[in-house]
C-alpha cells in the first residue's frame, strides 16, 4: 500500500517534471522549470557591466591567430592575416553578439517559422514565402555561389566561423530568444545567407501597387492615370541633373503593344507588403563645396527600427585591406561604409523590378499554361513547410517563365468563380552574386573600381553614392531593371501575350550616373533618378520631398564642414509645409470650423514647420496633409473592398491649390476645394481630440503621437522601446515615423586619413540581458554622433578597447 | 537542527548536480535526500521544498544584484507588465521548490 502511494507521487513528481520542461498547455507562458532555472534558464543570460574580458579560445578552420579588439563602444575590429580567417572571424564575432537574430531572420524569410511557432497566422506567412519565391531564389543563388570559386569561400569561411560559435554552445548558454520560444539553433548553411541577401531584397523590392493601379486603370482609364501620377513633372530634383547629357550609343526602348491595359480588376487580395517607407538619404558634397576641401559623405539608411538592429558595426582587417562600417548579421563584408582610399553607401532605387502577369492554364490540371502560340509545361516546386509538432504541409507552386503562380485557387482570396491565376515576375528571382559587389567595394581604391564593383549588382537596385579621398564623387543608380515599354508593369499584364513579358535589360552602363557635376554634390532620397531626357521607362515608388529639401539646402552651402552634416541628416523641416502651408491655410472657411478645427487652425498659423518632438501643430499638419488625397479621390476611384490607390499628398495638395488660385477656375469648382480643405482640418482636428482622449495619460506633443519606437523582433514589448524622445517625420530628412526611421547615419569626410562618425538607435548586442543592448538610443534620440575608428593595427586599437578576443588556431 | 541539515542537503545536492544534468535534477536532490536524513512526511516535502527554493531563488538574487537586475527586470514584464524582479526570483524558487519537494515526500513515503 505504501509503495503505491509512494509511486503515485513518484509519478507525479515526473509528471510536474514533464510539465514544466515545455509548453505543454496554453495556462503556462513558458517552460517554467526549464526556463527560470538559476543554472541553465533565462538567469544565465543576464550580463553584468564587466561582463566582457579577454578571452583566448582554440579553433579549427584558421590558417593563422586572429586578434579582435572590442572598442569604447563594443564594435569589434577584426585584425585577420588573411580574407579566409578574415570572414570565419566576421562570422563568429557577429553570432557571438547577434546569433538568435541571424537564424530567426532567415527562418522567416525562408518560410521556416512554423518550425519555432506553433499559430495558423505563422504557417499563412510561411506559405507566402515560398509562394513570393524568396526560398526558391535563395536556392538558386546559392548554386550561383558554389559555381564560382571566390563566392564559395567568402560564404563558407563566414558559414564555419557561425558554426563553431554554436558548436561550442551548451543549453545554458543559447541567447534569451531560444529559451523564451523553446527551441535550439541549427549549424548555419550558405544558404541561409543567401536567404538573408533575398529578404533584404524583399525589404526593398517588394512593395508593389500593381493592383491598386489596375483598379484605377480600369475604372478611370490611362489619360486620367497619367494626370494623376505624372511620370515627371517640373518640381523633380531627380538624383541625376536635369541637364546632364546621356551620351548613349544604341539605344532600344521596346515598343508598346496595342493591346495594353489591364486584364483585371482585383478585389479582396492582400499580400504582405515590405513598409512602403523603407528607402533612405545619402549626398556626397564635393571639396569645391567643403570646407576642409576634402569630399564628405554621407548615408542613413530608412528600414524598420528593430532590437537587434538590422545593421552590425565591425571592422575588417587584413594586410591587403581595411574597411569600417555596417555589415548584414548573417552575411560576410561590409555593406555601408569606408576605407582609407573611398567611402560609399546606399539609398533604395525603388525601382519597379516587381510585376504580376495573369496566366492562363490549358485546364484543370494545370500542367501547361499559354506563351504566344504555344503551350508551354509549368515547373512544379513542392515546398514542404514543417510543423513544430512534426508534420508536414505541402504546398505546390507552380512557376512559369513570368515566375512563381502566388495566387491561384489554393492561395489567397481572388475571384471566387474563377481564380486570376498570378504569376510574380520578380527581379530577385534571377540569380547574382551581390556579396560580390561589396567584396570588391570593401577593397576599392577609386571610382574605377566603385564602377567596377557595381557590375554584379542586380536586385534590390540601390543608388551607391560614392566619395574617394582623391576628390571624385559620384551616384550610380546600380541594379539590373527589365527595359520596359511606356507603361509596361504598372498594371497586372496578360501572361500570355509575349509582348508583355520582360523584353530584356538595361545595360548596365546605361543605368543613371553621374561623376563630379558642375552642381558640387551628388544625392539621393529615393525620388526620380532622371528627368524626362533619360530615353529609358523608369517608373517606381518614389519620394517627393526628401529629395528636394536636401538638394535645396546643398545648393545653398558653402565651405561645408561635418557639423553642417549632421544638421542636415537632423533636419525636421518639411518641405510640403514650406511649399504650401500658407496657401492650405488660406483656403479653409475659418468661420465653418468647429472648437476642434480652429485649435488646429490656431496652432499651425504659427508653426515654423519643423517636427520637433515637443510641438503640437506637427501632429495636426500630418494628419490634415494624409487626409486631403484621400478625401479628394477615393469618392471617384475607391470602392469598398478593392485595393485602391490614390494620389501622393504632394500631388494632390499641389493640384488642388493651383486649381483654386486660377482665377479662370469655376466658382462652384473653388467652393468645392475650399470645402475640402475645411472639412479635412476638421478632421484632423477631431482626431486630436480623440488621441487625447484614448492617451490620457500622455502629453499632447509631436514625439508622443509620432511614438518613435525600436521594437524587439518576437514583439515583446518588455524588451522594446516606445515614445522615443526625438523630433523628425516620414517626409522630413530625418525620417523618423513610428517605428521606421534611420537605423544607421553615417558621416565620412575623405582626406588624408578617413574622419568618420556613426550612430544608431540600438546596441551591438542582441542579448536583452545586455548593457550593450540599448545603450546607444539616448546618442541617436539626441543626436550625438560617435567617432568611428580605421585602426590600423590591434596595438592601435587598444587605445580604447574594453576587450580583446584573440582566436588561435587549433 | 537535523531540518536545516536536511535543507542544507538537499541545497547542496542541487548544486552539484546542477553542473552536469538540466533543471529537474532538482527532483534527484528531493529525492535522494530521505535516504539519508530521514524526517517526517510533511518534514520531508517541507524540507525538499526549502532546500531548491533557497538555491534557486538565492541564485536568481545573486545574478540579479551582480547584473543590476537588467534582464530580470525585462523578463519579469514579459511575464506580467506588473511584475518585478524580485517576484521573479520567488517564482523561480517556487517552481523549482515545488518539484523537489514532491520528490521529497515521494521518496520518504517509499522509504517507509
Amino acid at each position: 500500500m505504501r509503495y503505491l502511494i509512494g509511486l503515485i507521487f513518484g509519478a507525479l513528481t515526473v509528471l510536474l517534471c514533464w510539465m514544466l520542461d515545455g509548453k505543454r498547455t496554453d495556462a503556462l507562458p513558458l517552460a517554467m522549470g526549464r526556463f527560470l532555472d538559476p543554472f541553465g534558464g533565462f538567469w544565465q543570460n543576464a550580463e553584468s557591466e564587466n561582463e566582457y574580458g579577454d578571452l583566448e579560445l582554440s579553433m579549427e578552420g584558421l590558417q593563422a591567430p586572429v586578434q579582435v579588439v572590442y572598442d569604447e563602444r563594443r564594435v569589434p575590429h577584426i585584425f585577420a592575416q588573411n580574407d579566409q580567417d578574415l570572414y570565419f572571424a566576421q562570422g563568429f564575432v557577429t553570432a557571438r553578439d547577434r546569433l538568435w537574430q541571424m537564424e530567426f531572420q532567415v527562418m522567416a524569410a525562408g518560410g521556416r517559422l512554423s518550425e519555432i511557432i506553433d499559430n495558423p497566422k505563422v504557417l499563412r506567412l510561411d506559405r507566402e514565402k515560398r509562394r513570393l519565391g524568396i526560398p526558391e531564389a535563395a536556392r538558386r543563388a546559392e548554386e550561383l555561389y558554389q559555381q564560382s570559386e571566390l563566392g564559395k569561400s567568402l560564404m563558407g569561411a563566414y558559414r564555419d566561423g557561425v558554426n563553431a560559435y554554436i558548436s561550442s554552445l551548451s543549453p545554458a548558454e543559447y541567447p534569451l530568444e531560444y529559451k523564451l520560444l523553446d527551441y535550439a539553433p541549427e549549424p548555419w548553411t550558405n544558404l541561409k545567407t543567401t536567404t538573408l541577401l533575398k529578404m533584404m531584397a524583399w525589404n526593398l523590392t517588394g512593395r508593389s501597387r500593381d493592383f491598386e493601379y489596375s483598379n484605377t486603370l480600369v475604372t478611370a482609364g490611362w489619360e486620367k492615370f497619367n494626370e494623376l501620377l505624372p511620370a515627371t513633372h517640373d518640381s523633380l530634383a531627380p538624383i541625376i541633373p536635369l541637364t546632364h547629357e546621356w551620351g548613349f550609343d544604341s539605344v532600344y526602348v521596346p515598343p508598346k503593344p496595342t493591346d495594353s491595359i489591364p486584364v483585371a480588376i482585383i478585389n479582396n487580395l492582400s499580400l504582405t507588403q515590405p513598409d512602403p517607407a523603407n528607402g533612405s538619404n545619402n549626398w556626397a558634397v564635393h571639396g569645391s563645396k567643403t570646407k576642409s576641401g576634402n569630399p564628405i559623405l554621407c548615408n542613413d539608411p530608412h528600414l524598420g527600427l528593430s532590437f537587434p538592429s538590422i545593421w552590425y558595426e565591425i571592422h575588417l582587417h587584413t594586410p591587403e585591406h581595411s574597411v569600417y562600417g555596417v555589415s548584414l548579421p548573417g552575411s560576410p563584408t561590409v555593406i555601408i561604409g569606408f576605407n582609407e582610399d573611398i567611402a560609399w553607401g546606399v539609398t533604395n532605387a525603388s525601382r519597379d523590378v516587381q510585376d504580376w502577369y495573369q496566366i492562363e492554364f490549358k485546364d484543370n490540371s494545370r500542367k501547361e499554361y499559354r506563351y504566344g502560340d504555344k503551350w508551354l509545361p509549368v515547373e512544379e516546386v513542392i515546398e514542404e513547410i514543417k510543423l513544430r509538432n512534426g508534420d508536414v504541409v505541402k504546398d505546390t507552386v507552380l512557376w512559369t517563365i513570368h515566375g512563381p503562380v502566388v495566387y491561384d485557387r489554393n492561395f489567397g482570396d481572388t475571384s471566387k468563380v474563377r481564380p486570376l491565376n498570378l504569376a510574380m515576375r520578380w527581379m530577385a528571382h534571377d540569380t547574382s552574386l551581390e556579396a560580390m559587389t561589396f567584396y570588391k567595394m570593401n577593397r576599392g581604391k577609386s571610382h574605377a573600381d566603385y564602377r567596377d564593383a557595381l557590375v554584379h549588382f542586380s536586385c534590390p537596385g540601390q543608388n551607391f553614392v560614392f566619395a574617394s579621398k582623391s576628390g571624385d564623387v559620384a551616384i550610380t543608380q546600380s541594379g539590373r531593371y527589365p527595359n520596359k515599354w511606356e507603361g509596361q508593369g504598372q498594371f497586372i499584364m496578360d501572361g500570355s501575350n509575349p509582348e508583355h513579358a520582360w523584353q530584356g535589360l538595361i545595360p548596365f552602363e546605361h543605368n543613371p550616373h553621374v561623376k563630379n557635376p558642375p552642381r558640387g554634390f551628388v544625392h539621393s532620397a529615393n525620388q526620380h533618378a532622371t528627368g524626362p531626357s533619360y530615353p529609358y521607362d523608369i517608373h517606381g515608388y518614389y519620394d517627393h520631398t526628401r529629395s528636394r529639401r536636401i538638394k535645396q539646402a546643398l545648393s545653398g552651402m558653402s565651405n561645408v564642414t561635418v557639423e553642417d552634416m549632421m544638421a542636415l541628416q537632423q533636419d525636421s523641416y518639411n518641405q510640403l509645409a514650406g511649399e504650401a502651408l500658407e496657401r492650405m491655410l488660406n483656403q479653409v472657411e475659418v468661420d465653418q470650423l468647429g472648437a476642434p478645427g480652429k485649435m488646429a487652425f490656431d496652432a499651425l498659423k504659427t508653426w515654423t514647420k519643423v517636427h520637433e518632438e515637443d510641438m503640437v501643430a506637427p501632429i495636426y499638419f500630418r494628419i490634415w496633409s494624409s487626409e486631403i488625397s484621400p478625401a479628394r479621390w477615393e469618392p471617384e476611384l475607391d470602392r469598398p473592398s478593392r485595393p485602391a490607390w490614390v494620389p501622393p499628398s504632394y500631388l494632390a495638395i499641389h493640384n488642388l491649390l493651383a486649381t483654386a488660385e486660377d482665377s479662370t477656375t469655376d466658382a462652384s469648382e473653388v467652393k468645392r476645394i475650399k470645402a475640402l480643405f475645411t472639412a479635412t482640418l476638421e478632421t484632423a482636428g477631431a482626431e486630436g481630440e480623440t488621441w487625447k482622449n484614448d492617451n490620457p495619460d500622455l502629453e499632447f506633443k509631436w514625439a508622443n503621437w509620432n511614438n518613435a519606437r525600436v521594437i524587439h523582433l518576437s514583439r515583446q514589448k518588455a524588451f522594446s522601446h516606445f515614445r522615443l524622445p526625438t523630433g523628425g517625420d516620414g517626409s522630413v530628412v530625418n525620417a523618423v515615423r513610428g517605428n521606421h526611421g534611420p537605423s544607421w547615419r553615417m558621416i565620412v569626410e575623405m582626406g588624408p586619413e578617413p574622419i568618420a562618425y556613426g550612430m544608431f538607435p540600438g546596441g551591438p548586442s542582441g542579448n536583452p540581458g545586455s548593457y550593450w543592448y540599448d545603450n546607444q538610443i539616448p546618442d541617436w534620440t539626441e543626436g550625438r554622433y560617435k567617432r568611428l575608428h580605421l585602426y590600423k593595427s590591434p596595438e592601435e586599437a587598444q587605445k580604447t578597447a574594453t576587450s580583446t578576443l584573440k582566436l588561435n588556431k587549433h | 537542527m537535523r531540518f536545516l541539515l536536511y535543507v542544507l542537503l538537499v541545497a547542496v545536492l542541487g548544486f552539484i548536480l546542477a553542473q552536469f544534468l538540466p533543471w529537474w535534477s532538482v527532483a534527484i536532490a528531493g529525492f535522494a535526500a530521505p535516504w539519508i536524513i530521514k524526517r517526517g512526511y510533511w518534514g520531508s516535502f517541507a524540507g525538499g521544498f526549502l532546500g531548491i527554493f533557497l538555491l534557486w531563488a538565492g541564485m536568481s538574487f545573486w545574478i540579479a544584484t551582480s547584473t543590476d537586475s537588467l534582464l530580470p527586470t525585462r523578463v519579469a514584464q514579459l511575464i506580467s507588465p506588473a511584475m518585478g524582479p524580485e517576484a521573479l526570483m520567488v517564482m523561480s524558487g517556487l517552481v523549482g521548490g515545488l518539484v523537489s519537494g514532491v520528490a521529497s515526500i515521494s521518496a520518504r513515503i517509499l522509504r517507509g
